[in-house]
């Protein structure tokens, strides 16, 4: 019902009163010649009320003379006529012609660039990124050329291995994933030896390429050559070259010592706060506020934004800045003793972070923690090997 | 009564008897709403009182508040509180 009466509005329609001595003759006449009629009402003895469309309308002139009855229109409903009515107020319509006009365009425009999936990158680097590819706020949505963008971004960032661009009436989001940086890997066609990168005691070794040149239970010294990319010929003559290759698992010793923190910065509110509201219009900041400064010596800021919308993926380049400030009272205070060793420990073995850990010591001094962390790691470092300028492929046999 | 020749072969091949006949076929929701399909023009139009013509008899509908809330040139829908409807 609610759809039909919209339709209606929307089409127009005309709500008539009829007076004769025999209404239904009209009523006839009218649905014989497919002009129909809704909501017929007996008003008095010699009236009706009902509705007829305009176009219906504009054919009962002729009917109502063949009928004998009268026509009046009681009231006119439907958009044309609002529209009629006040087709004389300029402004008005100037007002409603730019909105229309307004809408239209500002929907064409990109205003937002959402960025997910940054974690090693920042935000900024990424919208730079893209900026200088071609993909910016207050950019035609038309003319981004999707994988044109990706393409230029992926090749001049190198840290961005895919970028994902989809635009979505204004906003236009943006899918980073970065590159995991890959390990150095030394080139497998170069010789190298394998060098103690860690002091420690030889758990095992195994040596897939190169000559062995430490066993098991062996204690070496950083920088100790462990295998060998230096082979005699097997003609006994000279010397070979290989990429020496292999695992030489250790026990080691790693001592990191912390100091105590005695005092920590507390960081406090005190309870005053300002609030600061800004309006934006594309880039233009409109400050609702006469002073920039906050005068609080030291002070949180927590930050809202609301952006006006068209549904939910449109928005449009006005937005309506929310800055509340709390002022923080920061004072040094003496650290507990107990926290303050306990936040020392885990930073000592933040820095073994990643070794796997046999056993540990601990010795707690007036000012620092000091831990020696027994483990058991891979202490290979791949290095080129020293060598002479003759010697490359001219003995080998 | 005996069934014409015509209403035994609507009857025989299953055809609908408003379009084969000619019949008015009425649809009654309750005592609220009537639709009134295949009828030929309104002879009487009051709020308590409606006489539509047919081909065959006239169908009188009284009630209450009767309202034609549609009329096309093949139906009429009627509205209100009916309390009869009679062939005369």
């Amino acid at each position: 019902m609610f759809f039909i009466r919209l339709f209606n509005y929307f089409k127009g329609y005309v709500a008539i009163i009829i007076e004769g001595v025999f209404p239904e003759r009209f009523l006839n006449i009218c649905a014989r010649r497919g002009i129909s009629l809704w909501n017929v009402k007996r008003l008095g003895k010699l009236s009706l009320r009902a509705n007829v469309s305009v176009r219906g309308f504009r054919l009962l002139r002729p009917i109502a003379k063949k009928s004998r009855c009268g026509v009046k229109v009681s009231r006119r409903v439907g958009l044309r006529f609002y529209v009629h009515k006040h087709r004389k107020r300029k402004a008005f319509v100037f007002g409603a012609a730019l909105f229309a006009v307004l809408l239209l365009v500002m929907t064409r425009f990109i205003w937002v660039i959402e960025v997910t999936g940054v974690h090693d990158l920042t935000r900024q680097q990424i919208l730079e990124a893209l900026e200088e590819s071609g993909l910016k706020v207050g950019q035609l949505s038309a003319k981004i050329n999707i994988s044109d963008i990706q393409n230029t971004v992926i090749t001049r960032q190198e840290k961005i291995a895919w970028l994902g661009i989809t635009v979505k009436g204004t906003t236009a989001h943006v899918d980073v994933k970065e590159r995991t940086s890959k390990p150095e890997i030394f080139p497998k066609d170069q010789p190298c030896s394998i060098y103690a990168g860690q002091s420690g005691v030889v758990e095992s070794i195994e040596a897939q390429n190169g000559q062995r040149l430490v066993s098991a239970g062996d204690v070496v010294k950083q920088g100790q050559l462990l295998i060998s990319g230096v082979l005699d010929s097997k003609t006994g003559l000279g010397v070979r070259y290989v990429h020496a290759d292999g695992e030489v698992i250790a026990r080691t010793w790693h001592e990191v010592s912390v100091p105590i923190a005695s005092e920590e910065e507390v960081r406090r509110r005190t309870g005053r706060s300002k609030s600061k509201h800004m309006l934006k219009a594309f880039s233009l900041r409109i400050p609702l506020f006469f002073s920039d400064r906050v005068g609080f010596a030291g002070y949180d800021r927590v930050s809202e934004a609301k952006w006006l919308h068209i549904g939910k993926d449109t928005p449009l380049p006005f937005s309506f800045h929310y800055d509340k400030y709390y002022e923080l009272e920061i004072t040094r205070q003496p650290m507990e003793r107990e926290t303050a060793v306990a936040e020392a420990e885990a930073e000592a073995r933040r820095q073994v972070a990643g070794i796997q850990i046999v056993s540990e010591q601990k010795e707690v001094t007036e000012d620092t923690v000091k831990i020696t962390f027994e483990c058991i790691e891979n202490i290979t470092q791949k290095q080129t090997v020293l060598r002479e300028e003759n010697h490359i492929g001219g003995e080998e046999p | 009564m005996k069934k014409s020749r015509k209403e035994r072969m609507a009857e025989l091949f299953d055809m609908p008897k408003e379009v084969v006949l000619d019949l008015p076929k009425l649809t009654v929701y309750g005592d609220s709403q009537l639709t009134v399909e295949n009828y030929s023009g309104i002879l009487q139009y009051t709020d308590e009182y409606i006489r539509l013509k047919t081909s065959g008899k006239a169908i009188a509908v009284s009630g209450k508040g009767l309202e034609l809330r549609a009329i096309t040139d093949v139906d009429v829908l009627i509205e209100g509180e009916i309390l009869g409807i009679e062939y005369i």
